[in-house]
Formats: structure tokens, sequence, C-alpha cells
């Protein structure tokens, strides 16, 4: 079967072709239903598949869309996992534990955010002392959030951003955007709480995590980066044992999330650390050694993808929308962060692979040889 | 799909020029495929003579033939040999569309290969040399400021240090992007410098188009792929176009090898990732066989990021210049330098051959669409 099968354009077929896999390979899948229902009227689940034994003292996490829309990539990657029998590999006192579609709301709407609009990728620090004042946002807020899709509304927006933009400069200007806890409907907001997601995930770690000693974790994201690179990028600090371990087990093309920062010329990326969804690994398993890495694969350039995130702003504030305008906008969403073309899911897949090979090979190297 | 074999790729990858040479003339031979060897009359090492090995695949009277050039920057060639062994040992040839042709030219400077240097015997940097010697030559007048200082043959602190200074100031006089399109653009001027383009085609250059001339004359759609390393993020793949319009085959270019496609000078804001390049083999290609229509690519493999790497291609040039080769600080800079344009990781090594075929299936692809 070609791999490009693996890839699905809606939450249903990838929640189809997922459950299809399991249950052809006799595998048991433990499903976290959300309350709430998806855009074709469909259930919308967290679907947790452990291959390996629950005691493994060896563990290996693969998650899909903690940023919905960007489920695509990580779920075909899941899904060819298991179709292509990757699992009769695995070393010995070792299990993979699969996590599908951690935020199915965002995956079957085709929104980076969740249902509560909070960008999950910021809901793990502690509530509320954890909330990072961005005074920066506000100044932005009425202008990244656009009022309308099109028209002289939006130019006299656009025109307004731009000059904003000029003003702070690149880098005030990301730091205005980066992350934020005061604007509920806004761009990139954190949440005042832990959603849903955190609780199912903090749920699955402690019924599926607790058990093994040593614990690699990677997730998969999309949309930023040259196309089709992957980019693995861990939550530890840069001189952290942590680090220094997946330098060895990734290699060169590893960075720290404030070397990525520096990459990308995201200032005070690094403040932002303690929300990612990785850190839970690391907070609720104190005793465990953890590895938690991200994959993230480039698309088209970050000002492409920025304005297929502000339309579905507008979107989510605008739910009357007709529907064809809305659907307009999810596809436009959805094309940004996920490039359906074959070049852009292979290399997605072989980058996936590998790295997964080195997590797993990583987890049987006993010491770590400066 | 099966589980991508790492061992088995990373054999595909020689470990000298020497020992690419004879992987590549293995796989021709596991495969039937016949190949030349065309000796370079000037070099030799370990009392062998250097060669560049040239196979053709497929009918002489293809109409489409795809044209895979590995080693125009010696040591760059270890790579794109390992792209080009990979891909006759997978069975490229079996898959092979009608009317379609594939000419292999291995090692097109294999004295960059054999002593782990960038430019040719002649010192030159051969993506540099393919210049028409009929007009004035490109002007590199930052080049010409800073080359004392990058190139300078005496050993002191003091000389160094003066140096040093020199070329901090320029930075930040000029900025850097100035700068390094300034060491890296392309320079005619000084014959001991960086990126010298030369003063005369090169005994490479020439060897390339005799075997164009002589190979590619039938056809009517070529596509290139002239294989290099060291630019772009580590792994990654990168197709690099110098065309700019409708009629040099800048839409066609981008219709074959899609949004990963770097149109050096169609988009300005990517001036300062490859730099203003002139004389470079795929941009002269168009003229040397006008009736054919082209596609053709530089694959850029990344490896460092080109301001780590440059000091230490930088102080090898150097050491050269001053004939220190045989030095344990010389040969531990071939080694640094082998790594940075062709990292030892056999991870590396499976992306950029998995990439690789991607994009010789891209090509052909293509190749199949022309009309």
């Amino acid at each position: 079967m070609s791999l490009l099968n693996y890839y699905s354009v809606n939450y249903l077929d990838c929640r189809r072709k997922f459950l299809a896999a399991t249950k052809a390979a006799g595998f048991s899948v433990d499903s976290f239903v959300n309350p709430l229902m998806g855009a074709k009227g469909e259930e919308l689940a967290t679907d947790v598949v452990l291959i390996g034994s629950i005691s493994a003292s060896k563990l290996l996490v693969i998650i899909s869309g903690t940023h919905g829309v960007e489920t695509f990539a990580g779920a075909a990657y899941q899904t060819g996992w298991i179709s292509e029998e990757r699992w009769q590999q695995l070393p010995e006192d070792t299990a993979v534990l699969l996590i599908h579609c951690i935020n199915p709301y965002g995956a079957s709407w085709r929104r980076r955010y969740n249902e509560d609009n909070v960008d999950l990728n910021r809901n793990f620090v502690v509530h509320p002392t954890g909330h990072i004042e961005n005074n920066l946002y506000a100044q932005i807020h009425p202008f990244i959030v656009p009022p309308a899709l099109e028209g002289e509304e939006r130019e006299v927006c656009e025109n307004a951003l731009r000059e904003l933009r000029h003003d702070f400069g690149e880098t005030k200007f990301m730091q205005a955007i980066l992350g934020q806890y005061s604007h509920p409907t806004g761009y990139g907001f954190g949440g005042w709480e832990p959603v849903w997601s955190n609780q199912t995930l903090a749920y699955i770690i402690d019924k599926y995590c607790s058990a093994c000693s040593r614990l690699a974790v990677l997730d998969i994201h999309t949309g930023l980066g040259p196309y089709g690179y992957g980019l693995v990028g861990v939550a530890h600090a840069p001189e952290s044992e942590a680090a220094v371990r997946a330098r060895q087990w990734f290699g060169v093309p590893m960075a720290t999330f404030a070397e990525v920062a520096g990459e990308y010329d995201f200032p005070d990326y690094e403040k932002y650390v303690d929300g990612l969804l990785l850190t839970a690994f690391i907070k609720n398993l104190p005793k465990t050694e953890v590895t938690a890495a991200g994959i993230e694969f480039g698309t088209f350039p970050y000002d492409d993808v920025l304005a297929c995130e502000r339309d579905e702003l507008w979107l989510y504030n605008h739910p009357n929308a007709d529907a064809r305008t809305a659907e307009q906008v999810r596809r436009k969403a959805l094309r940004g962060y996920y490039p359906q073309q074959r070049d852009w899911q292979e290399m997605v897949w072989w980058r996936c692979d590998q790295v997964v090979r080195q997590a797993l090979s990583g987890l049987q190297m006993t010491e770590i040889n400066l | 799909m099966t589980s991508p074999d790492v061992m088995k790729i990373a054999e595909f990858f020689p470990s000298s020029y020497l020992d690419a040479r004879s992987k590549f003339r293995a796989a021709c031979e596991r495969a039937g495929i016949e190949y030349q060897s065309i000796t370079n009359p000037r070099t030799e090492v370990e009392g062998q003579v250097l060669t560049t090995e040239v196979a053709r695949i497929g009918s002489s009277e293809a109409k489409k033939l795809l044209v895979l050039i590995s080693g125009v920057h010696g040591l760059e060639g270890f790579c794109g040999s390992g792209c080009q062994v990979g891909w006759i040992a997978q069975g490229g040839r079996d898959q092979l569309p009608d009317d379609t042709a594939v000419l292999i030219i291995h090692f097109a400077n294999p004295y960059g290969g054999a002593f782990l240097s960038r430019t040719t015997e002649e010192g030159v940097d051969l993506n540099r040399n393919f210049i028409d010697w009929g007009v004035p030559l490109p002007r590199n007048d930052n080049y010409a400021k800073l080359h004392a200082d990058l190139c300078y043959s005496e050993t002191s602190a003091q000389k160094e240090k003066q140096a040093e200074t020199a070329i901090e100031n320029f930075q930040r006089e000029y900025g850097m992007p100035a700068y390094f399109e300034a060491i890296s653009g392309a320079q005619y001027e000084f014959e001991d410098g960086l990126f010298f383009g030369g003063h005369q085609s090169t005994w490479s250059r020439k060897n390339i188009e005799r075997i164009l001339l002589e190979q590619a004359g039938q056809a009517k759609h070529i596509a290139i792929i002239d294989f290099h390393t060291g630019v772009g993020p580590y792994g990654y793949g990168m197709p690099v176009t110098f065309a700019q319009s409708a009629n040099d085959g800048l839409a066609r270019a981008f219709k074959w090898y899609g949004p990963s496609l770097l149109a050096v000078n169609a988009q300005a804001e990517n001036k300062d990732l490859v730099g203003d390049v002139s004389g470079s083999l795929i941009e002269s290609v168009p003229q040397l066989l006008p009736d054919a229509e082209i596609t053709a690519i530089a694959l850029e493999f990344g490896t460092y990021p080109f301001e780590n790497s440059f000091p230490v291609f930088r102080e090898d040039h150097r050491l050269g210049l001053v004939g220190e080769r045989h030095s344990p600080a010389a040969k531990k800079l071939k080694e640094e330098l082998l790594e940075i344009f062709y990292p030892a990781s056999n991870d590396w090594r499976e992306i950029v051959w998995l990439r690789a075929s991607q994009v010789i299936g891209q090509a052909l692809a293509g190749l199949q669409s022309a009309q």
C-alpha cells in the first residue's frame, strides 16, 4: 500500500483509518470521547493505543494533533506505523503508545486551537500563577484578529497591522503574538484553566506512562520551517542532562526550544516552554527519565501560515458566517498546515520514521557517552 | 512500503574519491551499464590517475534526457556520488519511461574529490567558471576589499589580529549579508583567492561541455540535477534554480519541483541564502545546447550553518596557499572540511538518499509531461 493512503484531509477519515488499522493489527483502542460534536456531526475522541506491555520499562509516546489542524501529518504516520507493522521490530522491554488526535475538536474543525479557542501548547502552565503577562498583545489584538474577512474594513485592519508591525519591528512583533493569557477570543490564547485535552492527557499519562523508567515523547507538528523539513526540538534546557541525551539520540538536527527561538527569531520563546504539552510528561513523572521532543515540519512561509490562522480566527469569532465562506476559510487553514502533495507527505513520513527509530534506539542506550 | 534499510543505503555512500569510483564502477557493472572513464591529465592520487566517469542509460535516440552530475565542487561529490550509485543500484534503469535516457557524470571535478577541496586542480571554483570569457568579467569590489585579510600567507599573531579586525570592521560597515555575498559570490581577480572563478575554462568545464555536446545533442527536453552540499538545514534537500522568468522555464521548474524550489533570481528574499552567483554550470547549459528545452537545478543538501563552516573553509584555503598540506593541523582541517560538506552520519545519508530519489522521480515525471 502506498504510504500516501495513510493521509487524510478530514478528522472523520483520519480517525476511521486509524481505527481500521488498529483493528486489523489486533490492538485494542482506548477512546477518550470529547463532549462536543465534530464538524460533520461525528463523535470527537482522542484514541489511544498501547503496543507492548504496560509494564515495559521503556516507552515511546507518539502524539498527533496538539494543534488540531496539524493533526494529519502525525496521524498518518501513526496509522502507517501500525499498518506497516513497525511494531514487529520493537526492542525487548519496550512499548509504544500512540495518542491519536489529542485535540480532536481542532482537528475536526480544522483549527489550530481547541473548542475553547485555547492554544493547547500554551495551556500546560500552572494556572493562574504561570500566566505570562504579554502587554504587547493588547496593542495588536484588534488587528491580528481581523474584524472582517475582506472589503474595506479588512483593508483598514491590514494597513493598521502593517504599520504596527513596522513600528514594533520584527522582534517586538513576534513578542506580541507568541502567546497571551488576557484575550480569550484572540490569537495564541493559553487558557485560564486546564482544558479538556490537557486533563485527558494527564489521565493518559497516569494510566499508561507510570510504570516505565525511561520515556521518550514525540509530538508531531507542522507549519514552521522549510517545506517538508522536519526539525526536532526538545523541551529541555540547553545544557541539561536531558538535552545532552537528546543530542546523542537525534544528532545534529536537534535543537532545544531556546535554539529554535534563535533560528526563527522568536524572542522570549523559552518563557513559553512551560506551557507546552510536552512538559506534562516531565512534570507529571518526576521520577522518570523523560526525553521530550517535538518534530516540526515546514510547510509554507511564516506570513502565509499566519494569514490562514488569522482568517480562521475571524471565523471563530463569526460563527454565523455562511457555510461556503466557512468552508473556504477552513480549507485554506488546512492547506497552510498541510500541503496535500506527494513530496511533502513522503518527506514527512521518512523523517518521522527516522526520528522514531532514533528514539527507540536511544531508549536502549544505557548510558550517555559524552 | 518496506522499512528503509539504513545500512544498505549507507553502502551507496563512499569514504573517499577512489572508493566512490570503485562503487560507481561496480554498480554500473552489476546493472550492466556501460561507462567511460575520462582521464584528467594533470593529477593523480595514490599512484592512480583521476577520472570522471560517464554512463549513459537508455536509447541514444531518446528525446528526453535526465543528467545527474556529481562533484562539481570536488568534495561535495561524495554525497552526489552516493545518490548516483543508489539510483543505479536500486534499479533506476528498469523504471525509465519510454523515450527517456539518463546521463550520469560522476565526479566532474575529480581533483577536488581526491584532495578534499571544493576547487579544481587549477584552484578554481568550477561553479563560477562557466562564464563567457569574451565579455567583461563580473566585478566583486567588496571581495577585493577583503582579499588581503582573508587570504594572507604570513603567519604571525600580529597579522592575524590585524586581519580579523579589518574583517570585523567590514562586517560592521556593510553588514553581514553584504559580507557573505562578497566572500561567496564569485570573483575573477585573485587567483589565490576564495571562490575564484578562473581566467579561462578549466579542464573540468571543458570536459563537462564535451560530454554534454556528445551525449545530449539528440535530446529535445533535458533535465539537469547538479548535486551539491553545504547550503540549508542539515539533511534537507533543496532544489535551486537560477531561472527568473517564464522564458527560461521558471514556471516549469515550479511545476516539476513544487514549493520547495528556491528561485534565487526570482525571489529577492532568497539572495542571501545562496548569494549572487555568476558562472554556474546550470545557468550556462541553455547556451551550450540552444535547441533543447532545459530545466536545470542544483540540488543542495544542507549540512552545517555557513557562518560556522566558513572559518574552517578559509583556514584550509590559507594553509594551502602557504603550502602547508601535511601538518597535523592541515590534516585535521581536512577532516573537519569533509564533515562540513559530507556528514558521516548514516541518518544524514539516509534522508539525503530518500530525498534525492524523490527529486529524481520528480525530474523524470516532469520530462514525461514535456510536449
